[in-house]
């Protein structure tokens, strides 16, 4: 008979060794992620002998009017940044998807270029097109390229993919059925634009903006590189910290710098929200059609970009053979000799392949497993959906902010991980955590993409769940893990701004190595680091693309549809 | 169960594997702080461990002088190193005053010039080991491209032909800006001292993280003058770079490298072996292939390239004095000029 | 009925999502090798209850038991039973012959005993030459087919169906309701089945069970749905019905506009001036040539607005006078259209056979 009390299903096995999982995730984030951030603000109201002293950091802060000038020339670096990418990436994205141009696929892959290198690259590369001893130099008109003006082009290039990924996705989901509209009413090819393309690409352009003020604004390889006197907030905690060893300021810096990050993210956030809810089932994908002139136009712009591109890597490239610029061009490989340059060695380039090698393994198998506990358990709604949320944070936590948290956290000797600190288990957390964002998306998209009966069925059947995901949910998203797996590399093997706090004796890494040697005067052994990270992530890029065309082509024949008719 | 046997091995292998490397973190090792420049750091690593085959030595971290020693005041609670060695002197006096160090007579310290050695203490706190010196380093052919003659002399650099033209080290950061900074002030007292720093402040283009790096900023003609130390100008010239190296008229800053033994230190034993021949002939001997001056008398081979008379104009450097006020001046200085200042200072 | 004689008893079946009661008070037996469809509109709560009885949602009050057993509170894995989801959820990168035999390889039987009754199950849903293709190979009804092979691969006591041939097109799903009905039959499985499709559910089910907003509307047999809806909801959503305002005028008898109907034999017990509903079904409605005697009981003049021709019926508007708005449809087979000659704006009289009358209160 009917009790009053509501009734609870059982535990079954699957249940419970599902719920240990994800307590156990739970127990990772918050050592992992909330932890660290936590004594970041922590850190920010205590004096050196670890007492509260409330705001006083803060005020400290304020009165120095060299390091609240950061924070407006964080923001004027991000505006204009961003204005700037936006509208070169704008226009390429725009030739890529709206016009016949040839060799579309080609400037496609040219565009990406820029996410193989780390964003030290471009800055030291300005130097020798632009520095005094340039071979641009005359094109600076007396401008100094050390400041605004080098971490601005730096970032521009940097960003650049990322914001022609974004802007292709929002103008390739346009809806053609309005375009043949406006062609029978005989629209205006400017009005359409306008009244059509822009509108429907609206949330999207806006999205793509707060991403690039975002990367803008956090970046710290660029502005340490070429930065000059000029300084931004990233480079104030790293200034805070190594230099001075001066921890509580470094967090007040920290906490400060996410302040517009959190807003920015927050922005996004809502804006992407919209542009999903835009694309209707009904929507048919534009065609574009033949214009001579158009296209050819579009074909000179993406020209004209992809040679900026490549002769802002060529030349660090170039400048990474040179014996001695400027005085002696000829070539060799006398910079590729790290072990005898002042913060530099092979082992770093070693440590810097064996840590993306571990992220991507290792980050690969946890986010994808950790999002498949977090969508497909049947139980613990109330816990999976804060671990879905809070797996959004990493991704608005700048790399030095995170870095920093780290270095606070596991190097207490008081924590029992103290262990960890300086060693490539550190650098590989620090990294997965990171860049945690993106592929928990990319894996999640796969998930959701699966029956979501598989899990039920099973039960049904009584298989355990780990023999379906094995034999089923695994086998089915290898092309994200894939995708997920380069990511992880490619980040990993760039980043320098959340393992530049945390690197040790032993685990120096090349990106960090660059910014040592730059700082010793070494830029040209800095540039051939930097160019050894390009061919490494570009090599394994290749190697990557080739293994996943076999091993899709040999596991994934179910994709191939042959319907029957009944 | 199956399953459950299958879970015990994962669980089993996953303990296993951070216990393993847990333990390869903690073996046992030498783990030293230095200041010196990088490419010396794989030799003196060799010859120790050669004449040391049961020392692992670690370079536990290489900076600048600034930097290591901040490093070093933020782990004094919880020290990391063992050693501290090849750092400035008045790094170490102020170290010292801190408590940082473990008093300890090395081996045949007694065949040192004894104002090399601790003079407060017996046994000494630190022993010095070799001496750098500071020097201004100009490339000749900028120079003429750019109207900006040879300078002889520190006041030289505040002419107004000189502005923009002139790169120095950050003495935050660099233990050699930090010797330029305490010797002005030695030479002609605070007033006079920072009335120069100002002027010659409005003539920097920037400041720079290292010490090393003005100079190697000159010979690759990015900027004409750069405020660096002797041994890396005659160095970068041996290699063809057009620099003239110049030792100033009214005297050189100066400062030793010196090492000293942390208080408990976890691998004692090594620390002393490392002390022990840090003042070997044989270690003096290394010290002098870079380096002009160093503690043992009687060793020191000239050096091609440096600039003559250099060791006349070396101020008489008071490292008490530098250490007692070397907090004061610094933070002087970056609220005078830290505005133009590379990052990391 | 007993419940000692039911396979499933589900009483006081409850589930609130938050405020919201998706089900209220929801009882049912099922007996042994009976095939049970449930059937209501989307939204009306039939998956919940099959979820619940599959252990996919738990319900806040109530009890299920199965085969004697109590299962309310066990979780799915726990309890005995194959399914078949609308999507079929077959696994897209196995083979049939792995899709069948995923949930036997699981009971440790040797691989010689898991290919016998794989290809035993591939026999039974004639898929003979199709195992070694994968499901995105197939077409609609042959995935369907592995789907329901894969659910009684572990010989479960129990199949839940839920909505198993909406995805299918018109011609295909009504092959498959045969084939699995027999199947069924052969088996003797007790079978729960969700439909939203009333003729899937007249067609397949033992008894019917209506639900509308999480309760039970009415359940039976498909003829005593048919032929005697209990409620308005039953009578609207089963077959096609007439609605006729009316109010009742004492001794049986119900009035609609100025035209008196005896009802005396429908169920409802009317006092005089109650507001009623009076139905009739389209094919209940009998037509006469207007100089039929129009003494008869409950004959009328009527007068035809328009016709629909729909294939082996015809489909009549009428009204009892010209301009009324009360209206009303007739179907009849073409003919009788011929030999009444009815057309738009014809005079025809009807008659509303007493027996074949409902009323409900409005």
């Amino acid at each position: 008979m009917a009790t009053a009390s509501a009734i609870v299903t059982k535990y079954s096995r699957d249940d419970k060794f599902q719920g240990g999982i994800l307590v156990l995730i739970a127990l990772v984030v918050a050592v992992a992620v909330l932890l660290p951030l936590f004594t970041i603000f922590l850190k920010s109201v205590e004096n050196r002998d670890g007492q509260f002293v409330g705001i006083l950091n803060y005020v400290e802060y304020f009165q120095t009017p060299a390091l609240v000038a950061s924070i407006y020339n964080t923001i004027i670096i991000g505006v204009v940044t961003t204005v700037i990418v936006i509208t070169l990436a704008f226009i390429y994205a725009y030739a890529l998807t709206r016009s016949c141009m040839p060799y579309k696929n080609l400037f496609r892959s040219i565009s990406l270029i820029p996410l193989l290198a780390p964003s030290l690259l471009p800055a030291i590369a300005l130097i020798y097109m632009f520095g005094n001893q340039g071979y641009m130099k005359e094109l600076m008109f007396g401008y100094e390229i050390r400041g605004p003006i080098g971490i601005v082009i730096s970032l521009v290039f940097w960003i650049f993919p990322h914001v022609v990924i974004l802007l292709s996705t929002a103008l390739s989901t346009a809806d053609g059925r309005l375009y043949e509209v406006a062609k029978v009413l005989r629209t205006k090819s400017i009005r359409t634009f306008f009244k059509i393309t822009l509108p429907a690409a609206k949330y999207g352009v806006m999205s793509a903006c707060f991403v690039a003020f975002l990367y803008a604004i956090t970046d710290f390889g660029a502005c340490k590189v070429i930065g000059g006197w000029f300084t931004v907030l990233s480079l104030d905690i790293y200034k805070q910290v190594v230099g001075q060893q001066n921890f509580q300021l470094g967090s007040v810096v920290s906490v400060i710098l996410l302040l517009p990050v959190v807003v920015t993210f927050i922005a996004q956030r809502q804006v992407q929200r919209k542009q999903t809810a835009q694309i209707t089932p009904g929507s048919v994908p534009y065609q574009p059609k033949p214009n001579r002139r158009f296209d050819l136009l579009m074909l000179l712009y993406c020209i004209a970009v992809s040679i900026i591109l490549f002769a802002i890597l060529g030349t660090a490239a170039y400048a990474s053979f040179v014996k001695f610029w400027p005085y002696n061009l000829s070539l060799s490989l006398t910079n590729y000799q790290f072990n005898l340059m002042d913060g530099g060695s092979w082992q770093a380039y070693r440590n810097s392949v064996v840590m993306s090698l571990y992220t991507a393994f290792i980050g690969t198998a946890v986010i994808f497993c950790s999002a498949y506990f977090i969508e497909k358990t049947r139980r613990y709604r109330g816990l999976r959906s804060s671990l879905n949320f809070l797996s959004i944070v990493p991704l608005a936590t700048p790399g030095m902010v995170l870095g920093l948290a780290y270095l606070f956290f596991f190097n207490d000797p008081l924590n029992p991980l103290n262990f960890i600190y300086k060693t490539m288990i550190i650098l590989v957390l620090a990294n997965i955590v990171h860049y945690y964002t993106v592929p928990h998306l990319t894996a999640t998209t796969a998930l959701k993409q699966l029956d979501v009966e598989f899990e039920s069925v099973s039960a049904s059947l009584k298989v355990p769940f780990y023999k379906t995901f094995w034999h089923v949910t695994l086998p089915i998203c290898i092309p994200a893990l894939s995708n997920i797996w380069i990511y992880l590399f490619v980040t990993a093997i760039t980043t320098v701004s959340a393992v530049v706090f945390l690197y040790g004796h032993d685990t120096n890494i090349a990106a960090v190595a660059v910014v040592n040697m730059d700082d010793a005067g070494d830029v040209a052994p800095a540039a051939a680091m930097a160019m050894m990270i390009v061919y490494t992530a570009m090599g394994v890029r290749i190697v990557h693309w080739l293994l996943t065309h076999f091993i899709e082509k040999h596991t994934q024949k179910w994709r191939q549809q042959k319907l029957t008719s009944d | 169960m199956n399953y459950y046997l299958r879970l015990r091995t994962i669980i089993t292998s996953l303990v296993a594997m951070v216990a393993l490397i847990g333990t390869a973190v903690a073996q046992d090792e030498l783990i030293v702080y230095t200041a010196i420049e990088a490419d010396e750091l794989a030799m003196f690593e060799q010859e120790f461990e050669a004449d040391n085959p049961n020392i692992d030595l670690k370079w536990g971290a290489r900076d600048s002088t600034g930097i290591i020693t901040a490093k070093l005041l933020a782990e004094k609670d919880n020290p990391q190193a063992d050693i501290v060695w090849g750092l400035a002197a008045t790094s170490l006096v102020f170290l010292a005053n801190e408590d940082y160090f473990e008093g300890y007579s090395p081996k045949g310290v007694e065949m040192l010039d004894p104002k090399y050695v601790d003079p407060t203490m017996d046994p000494p706190l630190w022993v010095g080991q070799r001496a750098w010196i500071a020097s201004i380093c100009y490339n000749t052919v900028e120079g003429e491209k750019n109207g900006v003659p040879q300078p002889s002399s520190w006041q030289d650099l505040t002419k107004p032909e000189y502005q923009g033209h002139v790169v120095m080290p950050n003495p935050n950061s660099s233990g050699t800006g930090f010797l330029d900074v305490s010797s002005w002030l030695q030479i002609w007292g605070e007033e006079d001292g920072w009335a120069f720093m100002d002027s010659l402040h409005e003539n920097i283009a920037w400041y720079t993280h290292s010490g090393s790096k003005p100079c190697k900023q000159a010979a690759a003609g990015e900027i004409t003058v750069g405020v660096s130390f002797a041994y890396r100008g005659a160095k970068l010239k041996n290699q063809g770079a057009p620099v003239e190296v110049i030792a100033p008229a009214e005297g050189v800053g100066w400062d030793l490298e010196a090492f000293g033994i942390v208080k408990g230190a976890k691998n004692m034993a090594a620390a002393q072996a490392l002390a022990d021949w840090s003042v070997t002939k044989k270690a003096n001997e290394i010290y002098n292939r870079e380096y002009a001056v160093v503690a043992m008398p009687g060793v020191a081979q000239e050096v091609e390239n440096f600039p003559p008379m250099i060791l006349e104009k070396m101020i008489n450097n008071d490292f008490a004095w530098a250490a007692g006020n070397r907090q004061r001046i610094l933070s002087e200085w970056q609220n005078r000029y830290g505005a133009k200042s590379e990052p990391k200072s | 009925m007993s419940s000692s004689d039911s396979y499933l008893l589900i009483q006081n079946l409850t589930k609130r999502f938050g405020e919201f009661e998706a089900l209220s008070q929801v009882s049912l037996e099922v007996d042994q090798s009976e095939l049970i469809c449930l059937l209501g509109p989307s939204g009306c709560g039939k998956t919940t209850v099959l979820r619940c009885i599959a252990g996919l949602e738990t319900p806040t009050v109530g009890t299920i038991v199965q085969n004697g057993v109590d299962i309310t509170s066990l979780p799915p894995e726990d309890r005995d039973f194959g399914i078949v989801f609308q999507s079929y959820a077959l696994f897209p990168n196995l083979t049939v012959n792995e899709n069948l035999g995923f949930g036997l390889a699981n009971r440790k039987l040797p691989k010689q005993k898991i290919q016998e009754r794989v290809q035993q199950l591939i026999a039974t849903v004639g898929l003979e030459g199709h195992s070694d293709k994968y499901p995105g190979q197939l077409s609609g009804g042959q995935q369907q087919r592995v789907a329901l092979a894969r659910a009684l691969a572990t010989s479960p006591g129990l199949l839940l169906l839920d909505e198993p041939l909406s995805a299918l097109d018109a011609k295909v799903r009504q092959r498959l309701r045969r084939e699995i009905l027999d199947l069924q039959r052969k088996i003797g499985i007790t079978t729960v089945l969700v439909t939203h499709d009333q003729e899937e559910a007249l067609t397949m089910g033992d008894r019917i069970v209506v639900m509308d907003h999480g309760v039970i509307a009415q359940t039976g047999t498909p003829q005593e749905i048919y032929s005697n809806p209990t409620t308005p909801f039953v009578a609207n959503f089963i077959g096609k019905m007439n609605f006729l305002d009316g109010i009742a005028s004492g001794n049986g008898e119900v009035a609609v506009n100025q035209f008196s109907f005896d009802c005396a034999q429908a169920t409802e017990t009317l006092s005089l001036g109650d507001r009623v509903l009076l139905c009739i079904r389209p094919e209940d409605i009998v037509i006469y040539n207007s100089d039929f005697d129009n003494n008869e009981i409950n004959c009328n003049n009527a007068i035809v607005i328009d016709t629909e021709f729909l294939g082996s019926v015809f489909r009549v508007r009428l009204a009892f006078e010209e301009s009324s708005s009360t209206e009303f449809i007739a179907e009849l087979p073409p003919s009788d259209m011929r030999s009444l000659e009815i057309e738009s704006g014809a005079n025809v009289s009807i008659k509303f056979p007493p027996e074949r009358l409902h009323v409900y209160l409005a």
